[in-house]
């Protein structure tokens, strides 16, 4: 293995490709500038798109259940329809079921305490006896919602409903309106916008309904937690419930809930086909750009091509400087563009609070397309170098 | 028209027979090479001129395996190049110095780089050889100094210094050269011919030199004069009467 290593040190040649992309820096630059520009676009596209998916389920990793009840006409956690509330009942009829909770989920309209502005925050109502939520802290905050008017809110909830949290942290009693009630801030809980959901709050289910202006109990709910013992199973019990209860209510696993709400982002609308597109016009516009400066490389350096064929140099030989050169470009120009990538998702995230961040599947991803793209341009630039006729360089 | 030389004792480094070519197709076609006949002996120094456009550049092209063959027998190094495959030209190419007018440096190397570009494709020596046989090289052609420097940073005389030493590095059997000294001046094109020749003469290399440049015609040991694809007249102390522009 040494000695092979050896034999192919001493066979390396003159770093042809490098001194041709070294010794031409302001083309250099140009070509960085524009892989970078690529890698940052697709950075961007593809961290909002995954932002999008991971915050749509924000709220759904958190519920505390093994199973969960919806409407079977609900598509999406951001337009939630009613079932009966006594459908949860029934299942609870159930040996492997060892309890069920109720959740109420709709937009209410929060009124800026400061501004006055309104705008739609997502409640979530609930018996404050209950587990729901895997919170730190729930467990004792909640017992506050067991008064009128009461409400625990998203820390992490945008700046457009107020200074929420320096105003409670201050030691100030935060009050404010909600679907035309007053309330009263009386906790923060830490949960995270989304991209429906710009921010949360969480009530009981009583001043749930004053909040979004059901004056009456009609019995439905949005939501049914369904805990399970430990011996069961919650596919068998999902499909088993599936099987025995009406074809109003659908029963899905934590897992499967978690799916539904990413596969409603990713399939059942355009904006993960958006986001896919703004990725691959980075692609497309630095693969314009590698690929001109990579053909006016070649097209400038035609005559020496031409005297490298002369000299006896294989046309393969010519070729694979084409491809180093692509190849060091890629390298070149994806560090600055996932550094620029880190920067721009901590400007994000600490304005929008959106959980953006770098993957190592995405970094992989994004070096991958660059990478490709490189390559790709340099194929292309390198039909050029098939104009290079050794007999014209005389 | 065709001449056709004695033959020699030694096995010539290049035998043509009958060589015939042309360029273009149908109406437009039209022959630019008329059965030539020529052998290049070991070492020798050749010197060929005429007029722009009687082939001699063509004929360099042919002999160098960078056009293909169409007619006649053209025999470069003990290989036929009638009919020859992309390889076998290849591998005549490899044994082969070119000196180009324009030198033909890349301009993104150093001259040390340049030179072992020449060297490159050798298998019988290692990178740390190459790379110090170019040095010497350079040394040989006078440009110790210099092994670092771009060609941009370098005059033309230097350059072609460095082309010679470059078409050496392949350690070559046969050296073409077309108008080497055309970009230099009187003194200095001279200078460069003068290295040329000692330098082919220690390296056992034969040449083959397209020229105009009646002031380098005493350094050859053979003169031959093309018209009109046909090689007029030949000899050893020939007198140029022509003045061939270029």
């Amino acid at each position: 293995m040494a000695e092979r290593f050896v034999s192919l040190w001493s066979w390396r040649r003159v770093p042809l490709a490098w001194c041709l992309l070294s010794r031409q820096r302001v083309r250099l630059l140009i070509a960085l500038i524009g892989i970078c520009f690529s890698g940052v676009l697709m950075f961007l596209q593809l961290g909002f798109r995954d932002a999008l998916f991971e915050t749509s389920i924000t709220i759904h990793r958190k519920l505390q259940a093994d199973l969960v009840m919806i409407s079977p006409r609900s598509t999406v956690s951001i337009s939630m329809q009613t079932f009966p509330q006594r459908r949860l009942y029934q299942a609870a009829a159930w040996s492997e079921v060892e309890s069920v909770t109720p959740v109420r989920w709709d937009f209410a309209i929060w009124k800026n305490p400061e501004t006055g502005s309104p705008r739609a925050i997502l409640a979530l109502g609930f018996n404050p006896d209950g587990d729901v939520l895997a919170l730190d802290g729930l467990d004792v905050q909640k017992q506050s919602l067991k008064l009128d008017n009461r409400v625990l809110y998203d820390r992490l909830s945008r700046a457009e409903f107020g200074e929420i949290v320096d105003l409670y942290e201050s030691g100030q009693t935060v009050r404010t309106e909600v679907g035309g009630s007053k309330v009263q801030i009386d906790g923060l809980v830490t949960l995270g916008p989304s991209f429906g959901a710009d921010g949360n709050l969480l009530t009981s289910d009583l001043t749930f309904r004053k909040l979004t202006g059901q004056t009456q109990d009609n019995g439905g709910i949005e939501l049914g937690l369904i805990r399970l013992s430990p011996a069961a199973d919650a596919e068998q019990m999902a499909a088993a419930l599936s099987d025995a209860l009406p074809n109003d209510v659908r029963v899905l696993t934590k897992q499967g809930f978690l799916d539904f709400e990413q596969d409603y982002w990713r399939s059942g609308t355009t904006i993960g086909f958006i986001f896919n597109l703004g990725a691959a016009m980075g692609l497309v516009v630095g693969s314009v750009i590698v690929y001109q400066i990579l053909y006016s490389d070649v097209a400038d350096h035609l005559p020496e091509y031409a005297t490298l064929k002369a000299m006896g140099y294989r046309y393969t030989s010519l070729l694979g400087v084409v491809m180093r050169e692509s190849l060091f470009l890629a390298l070149m120009g994806y560090v600055p563009a996932y550094l620029a990538g880190q920067g721009l998702y901590g400007l994000i995230r600490s304005g929008t609070r959106l959980p953006i961040g770098m993957s190592s599947q995405m970094a992989v991803s994004v070096f991958i397309a660059i990478l490709v793209m490189c390559l790709l341009s340099g194929l292309l630039a390198m039909r050029k170098l098939g104009d290079a006729d050794p007999a014209e360089v005389f | 028209m065709a001449t056709t030389l004695r033959p020699v004792a030694q096995q010539a480094v290049v035998s043509i027979t009958g060589l015939n070519h042309w360029f273009g197709e149908g109406e437009q076609r039209r022959q630019v090479l008329h059965g030539l006949y020529l052998e290049l002996n070991p070492g020798e120094m050749v010197m060929l001129s005429g007029p722009s456009g009687c082939g001699k550049t063509t004929l360099l092209t042919l002999i160098g395996a960078l056009r293909t063959v169409q007619e006649g027998s053209l025999n470069v190094l003990g290989e036929q190049l009638l009919r020859a495959n992309g390889a076998v030209q290849r591998r005549i190419r490899r044994q082969i110095g070119i000196i180009f007018q324009g030198h033909n440096l890349l301009r993104c190397l150093t001259a040390q780089q340049n030179v072992q570009m020449g060297s490159d494709l050798l298998r019988n020596l290692s990178f740390r050889e190459r790379h110090q046989q170019a040095i010497d090289l350079l040394a040989e052609v006078g440009l110790s100094d210099h092994v670092h420097k771009l060609p941009a940073a370098m005059s033309g005389g230097q350059c072609q210094r460095v082309a010679i030493a470059r078409a050496l590095a392949g350690q070559p059997k046969l050296l073409l050269a077309d108008e080497p000294t055309a970009a230099l001046d009187s003194r200095t094109g001279r200078e460069v011919v003068e290295l040329l020749k000692r330098m082919v003469q220690d390296h056992h290399c034969t040449v083959l030199m397209v020229t105009h440049d009646p002031r380098i015609l005493d350094l050859a040991d053979r003169l031959l004069q093309m018209e009109d694809g046909c090689i007029s007249r030949s000899g050893i102390g020939l007198v140029m009467t022509g003045n061939y522009p270029g």
